[in-house]
């Protein structure tokens, strides 16, 4: 029986999809330029989702970029599920996703070890002399490196004077963001040929490493390069299983605050949380670039940026431009969590029978302001772990711009997927397919741009909740017919008071 | 820009009614809709539709047949929201969700299509621009003729009727779905014609994404506006006014323009706590 019922609550989305599908393939043949009952028009449609078909599921490649792109939209999707449970309508998956992703990438550049500290310097006055004048290949490779106004500022260096404590501070706050920079190369055989390093130092730099290895390795090679310049000091990392778990969590807190205020609203006040989230994201955008254009910028770059993530709290990620990383398998766990939470728990119950009816689960003894707040809080929490993931995954930095859009394709996801966990994952592979195959084939098909995704998305909310109702309408009372009514007849009623029974 | 004074500021005033135009003119629209019980969360989408039509139909067929096309394809989806939701009973939140997503991801496609890729390549303008005096006039007079209609005519008064409480209204003999019919095309027309003002009037092109949010702050003056034309009108000449002053200062304080920007979403955030502005009785509810 349970199964049963499981493949007939599929029939509604399923068909909703094809639905959707017709209509954009209406929409294609419409617009494709050529005279409509020609075989190109005809054909087009057919060519198009071809092409975004193979563009999805067509190769491991297109595979993993369909599940990447199916990572956050499975996060929102969940978000926005969890709220409706609840009644409650989350349009603010976009700005928890900011939040998150911003409070993930604080975290993870601002526990990091700095690789040059002002007090490590012995003879502070030849370091800068050194860096300014650049004698040898090394100092020439770090000084290239440093950002421009510090090069400036670095040049009218004058050892004459007394040393300028914050001018110590900003090269050595510079440089430890070059030798940290995951894609700076320090070591070069030839640049380092002349500098007397050991046998296992050399061995080692030779093998390239990568992530916190590196940057020790850079340290250590800078200690050598200048001897007696550099008190040795060995670096600390905080190591990945707090780290990582730290940012993570960190973009759960910053998504789940930023939708505690359209839940507490909604519980005291009664605000109508659709406005209160759409208005909370558009000032999301707003904070977010306040944020990065002074607290959390990376200051020795021009672009709103923060800086890199240390990689202590980075995820593991394919490094093929398929942008696939452990996201996805933490957003699979996250489905798992809100399967269980909402089916297995006594909070879960609480909250979907808020939303089945708030009366009568407050009659039933249900706390129902509460559990509107619990519901968009853990709706936060998963949207704002959406953004963490694209940061610690995928770009390892927050930047201005950063989502776009995602909001309400995450509506879109939880609908087709009605709402529960399972579904909710298909239904986020599916839209991932979609935003995938779109944008592979307006590479291949000419003159038809991806947003036929769009129409498509917005086809499948539609049909999704539409139910057909042939419905007779209830009778209107008969009236005697009226006299002549005067605008006099008709006195101002104080809105709302006389109507409310 | 130092010193003081109003005389400083003048220009800003002027300005912020020209940024405020089409709040107000959406936000008629949101409130006539919202009155006659249908949330219509769709004014963004309808406005960038209308701005559409009006180019395309204004490259064809000249300014007039442009403004004509625009309202004509408010007033339809505005039928398409209120079949949507009332024949088809689907929420009255997705139904808006869907055409807000529908407007913009098909105005982009068909920019694209009809536009920037077609040969020869063409562009979205229009050589001409209907008076912006029009559509500024329009905007200080409606919400006066609005409050009129509403709070003192019979038809005014049985489209509140329908909004607080359907089952009474037709008790009372008044056909709520009628009335519904009324204000919501009315709702997509003046949508439209705000749409049609950013492409026909203020400026002579259509961009994509160009309301950029304007139709969330429209609906955000509906609610501080306490659904009311002139306390609609009111706020969105604040947020309007805003709006410039932070165009005035972008370049010399960064601080603020963020501030700025933000101020007409937290306003109605502070409304809806400090206030509690209660929205028709039956808004949103299913047809009984």
């Amino acid at each position: 029986m349970r199964s049963a019922s499981r493949v007939r609550s599929l029939r509604q989305p399923f068909f909703a999809f094809l639905l959707a599908l017709v209509v954009a393939g209406v929409f294609v043949w419409l617009t494709s330029g050529e005279p409509l009952f020609s075989p190109a028009a005809l054909q087009k449609p057919f060519v198009v989702f071809a092409a975004m078909g193979k563009g999805a599921f067509g190769g491991t490649d297109s595979l993993l970029s369909t599940l990447a792109k199916a990572t956050p939209l499975l996060f929102t999707g969940l978000a926005v599920a969890v709220a409706l449970r609840a009644g409650l309508f989350n349009i603010g998956a976009e700005g928890q996703l900011m939040l998150g992703g911003l409070a993930a990438a604080w975290v993870g550049f601002a526990l990091v070890p700095t690789v040059v500290r002002p007090d490590d310097i012995k003879d502070p006055a030849r370091f800068l002399t050194l860096l300014r004048d650049a004698p040898d290949p090394v100092a020439q490779t770090l000084k290239k490196s440093l950002y421009t106004p510090t090069r400036s500022l670095l040049s009218s260096y004058d050892a004459a004077r007394p040393l300028d404590p914050s001018l110590l501070a900003t090269v050595c706050a510079n440089l430890s963001s070059v030798l940290r920079d995951k894609d700076y190369a320090f070591y070069e055989k030839n640049r380092f040929a002349s500098v007397s390093l050991s046998p296992e130092l050399r061995r080692e730099a030779e093998t390239k490493p990568t992530g916190t290895a590196k940057i020790q390795l850079n340290r250590r090679l800078l200690e050598a390069a200048y001897p007696g310049l550099f008190a040795p000091r060995s670096l600390t990392f905080v190591p990945p299983w707090v780290h990582l778990p730290l940012a993570l969590l960190a973009g759960a807190l910053g998504g789940a605050l930023w939708a505690f205020v359209p839940g507490i609203l909604k519980a005291w006040r009664g605000a109508h949380e659709v406005i209160v989230t759409i208005m909370m994201n558009y000032i999301a955008i707003n904070l977010t670039h306040l944020l990065l254009l002074s607290p959390l910028k990376d200051p020795f770059t021009q672009a709103t940026k923060t800086p890199a993530v240390s990689p202590t709290a980075r995820l593991w990620s394919l490094d093929n431009g398929t942008n696939f990383s452990a996201g996805f398998f933490l957003a699979l766990a996250a489905a798992v969590a809100v399967w269980f939470l909402m089916r297995r728990t006594a909070l879960g119950y609480e909250i979907r029978a808020v939303g089945l009816g708030a009366e009568a689960a407050r009659a039933a003894g249900v706390p129902v302001g509460r559990r509107m707040v619990n519901a968009m809080l853990l709706s936060g929490a998963l949207a704002g772990l959406a953004g963490a993931v694209e940061v610690l995954g995928i770009h390892g930095r927050f930047f201005d711009a950063f989502s776009g859009g995602l909001g309400f394709d995450s509506i879109a996801v939880a609908l087709l997927g009605n709402l529960n966990a399972w579904g909710i994952t298909l239904s986020a592979v599916l839209f991932g397919g979609l935003s995938n195959g779109a944008r592979a084939m307006q590479q291949t098909v000419a003159n038809t741009p991806k947003e036929i995704a769009g129409i498509v998305q917005a086809v499948v909310i539609v049909a999704v909740g539409a139910r057909y109702v042939r419905r007779t309408k209830p009778p209107v009372t008969p009236q005697p017919p009226p006299r002549q009514e005067t605008a006099q007849d008709v006195t101002p009623v104080t809105r709302g008071e006389e109507a409310r029974p | 820009m130092s010193g003081g004074g109003g005389v400083v500021l003048l220009p800003f005033f002027v300005s912020a009614l020209r940024q405020a135009t089409p709040l107000v003119l959406a936000g008629l629209g949101g409130i006539l809709s919202e009155r006659v019980g249908v949330v219509n969360i769709a004014l963004e989408g309808i406005m960038l539709i209308g701005a559409f039509v009006g180019i395309c139909a204004g490259q064809a067929a000249g300014l007039g047949a442009g403004l004509g096309a625009a309202l004509v394809s408010g007033l339809l989806i505005g039928l398409l929201h209120l079949m949507l939701v009332s024949r088809f009973r689907l929420n009255h939140v997705i139904s808006g969700v869907a055409i807000n997503i529908l407007a913009l991801q098909g105005t982009t496609y068909l920019l694209h299509v009809l536009y920037d890729h077609a040969e020869p390549v063409r562009t979205p303008v229009v050589p001409q621009t209907l008076p912006i005096g029009l559509f500024i006039g329009a905007a200080i007079l409606l919400p006066f003729v609005f409050h009129f209609l509403l709070y003192r005519t019979a038809v005014g008064l049985r489209l509140r009727a329908v909004g607080e409480s359907p089952e009474s209204a037709r008790m009372a003999g008044i056909d709520p779905s009628r009335l519904r019919l009324l204000g919501v095309t009315l709702s997509g027309l003046l949508a439209a014609l705000a749409g049609s003002y950013l492409s026909l009037s203020q400026n002579n092109r259509f961009s994509e994404n160009m309301v950029s949010g304007r139709g969330f702050i429209a609906l955000a003056a509906v609610i501080c506006g306490r659904w009311t034309p002139l306390g609609m009108a009111g706020t969105a000449l604040a947020f309007g006014f805003f709006d410039s002053l932070q165009y005035g200062l972008q370049g010399t304080v960064n601080v603020p323009t963020d501030f700025l920007q933000a101020l007409p979403y937290v306003c109605t955030i502070l409304a809806a706590m400090l206030l509690r502005p209660v929205p028709p009785a039956a808004l949103g509810r299913e047809e009984a």
